[in-house]
């Protein structure tokens, strides 16, 4: 991975961060939707327009980054390695607690020089669908409907208004490119296009570019 | 127990690092001998895949049969069939595990069959001479398809390891490779090549193969994914073969 860098406002060289950005992660009645921007920025340089930020850990289970990007593709990779032993090993898929309480480990475990990642990981296992909040030092929480990076207010502002618990994935995919939408025009720092993955129970799957095309509409 | 093939034991297999005065690693062939009492697997690498059969020898009506013991996944697109100790086969397994997922963290790529059987081979290796420990009482077959095709490699417990087209090992080997010399073909299909494991579990069984006694895993050269067979699939399997064997 080659190192980006660029002039922050105040001059100093800055590293790619994922500070700008908007992510959401939903929890539907039949599985969870996870979608994230794709801008990348330094200051107000745009680093790069389709970052991924939004990744399968296995087949039932995905993540959103948000953050200082070394750092979360390191965790991304040190997940994925995990939850493949844990299958071998255990005979299961890996459930979705169990690879949120990893990476709420390994977020802690560097707690007195953080990783600078924000995480959602979400899945669905033997207990339904599920999705977690982390934050850079390893807390933990469940959610039902989160947003993460400074697109967060505004994308908020769409979910609370028509995001309702108990919807299918189906009714909610619209909701929720309405919210990354909003942000996305809203808030200089996320931007250019966004990603949307849906895992049910038939796995992990990213929305094509056509599906998401028709989705703006 | 073959013993008399052997020179005088004597004092030449009490410590592992000593050599025989005819050159041998006493210790290393006994821990063989372990592996030859194993109940049987093979391996069968073709153009169709990989298939990983054992015989599943049940000495307990009271045993839990869904225990998997002989058939492990490694990777996504290796499997590995052991025969001889158990015990020592699940920390070898671990390893080969933890080698492919530090593999992919490495050098983002899935590991070379080759490749992981060598780093067990080197583990093996080295407990044959340090002291204070012993062999490893196992012999593996690593199964797989990597950028090379459809890879069989066997490993035994003095670290050698060797490519094979198809092998056996465990209590029935040498009757199986028999078998295995005489019907192997490159160019046989996934089915195909499930039938022939079956066929040579059966030999091993005296002709008594069913669902029960049988553990079956393939990895299909079309999807490079490795697959256990259900109870479904391999009864399906064994009435193919009973039917084709006019049983």
């Amino acid at each position: 991975m080659e190192a980006w860098h660029a002039y922050g406002r105040d001059g100093r060289i800055s590293d790619m961060i994922l500070k700008g950005t908007t992510t959401i992660g939903v929890v539907c009645r039949d599985g969870v939707i996870m979608a994230t921007d794709t801008r990348a920025t330094m200051g107000y340089f745009v680093a790069h327009k389709r970052a991924k930020k939004v990744f399968s850990i296995d087949d039932h289970l995905g993540m959103t980054i948000a953050g200082a990007v070394a750092d979360a593709q390191t965790v991304v990779e040190i997940l994925r390695a995990n939850a493949k032993l844990y299958k071998y090993e255990k005979g299961t898929p890996m459930p979705t607690r169990s690879a949120a309480r990893l990476t709420a480990n390994i977020l802690f475990s560097s707690r007195f020089y953080p990783l600078l990642l924000q995480a959602i990981v979400g899945g669905v296992d033997g207990e339904g669908p599920k999705l977690f909040a982390l934050d850079p030092l390893g807390s933990l929480t469940e959610e039902r409907c989160v947003s993460t990076g400074s697109g967060s207010p505004i994308a908020y502002g769409v979910l609370e208004a028509e995001f309702k618990d108990g919807m299918g994935t189906a009714e909610a995919i619209p909701i929720v490119v309405k919210a990354i939408d909003s942000a996305m025009k809203r808030d200089s720092a996320s931007g250019d296009s966004f990603d949307i993955a849906v895992i049910t129970k038939e796995g992990y799957r990213e929305l094509s570019e056509k599906e998401k095309k028709g989705l703006l509409a | 127990m073959a013993m008399s093939m052997f020179a005088m034991p004597g004092a030449y297999d009490r410590a592992i690092t000593v050599f025989s005065p005819d050159g041998r690693l006493f210790q290393v062939e006994y821990a063989s001998e372990t592996v030859k009492r194993g109940a049987t697997v093979l391996g069968i690498a073709c153009d169709g895949g990989v298939v990983l059969a054992a015989e599943e020898r049940i000495t307990s009506k009271l045993q839990d049969t869904s225990f998997m013991w002989k058939i492990f996944q490694i990777d996504e697109h290796i499997g590995a069939a052991v025969a001889g100790l158990s015990c020592d086969a699940h920390i070898l397994i671990d390893q080969a595990r933890l080698y492919a997922q530090s593999h992919r963290l490495l050098y983002d790529e899935p590991i070379e069959v080759e490749i992981l059987t060598k780093r067990i081979g080197e583990i093996e290796q080295l407990y044959t001479q340090h002291a204070g420990v012993r062999p490893f009482g196992i012999s593996i077959l690593f199964g797989g398809i990597d950028r090379r095709g459809s890879r069989l490699f066997w490993t035994d417990p003095s670290g050698a390891y060797l490519a094979y087209k198809a092998w056996s090992i465990g209590s029935g080997g040498e009757a199986v490779n028999e078998l295995l010399e005489a019907e192997y073909r490159k160019d046989l299909t996934l089915d195909q090549a499930v039938l022939l494991a079956i066929k040579c579990i059966d030999k091993v069984l005296d002709g008594n193969v069913d669902p029960q006694k049988i553990r079956v895993a393939v990895i299909p050269s079309t999807t490079r994914k490795f697959k256990r067979l259900g109870h479904e699939e391999i009864s399906d399997y064994i009435s193919k073969y009973k039917r084709a064997a006019g049983k």
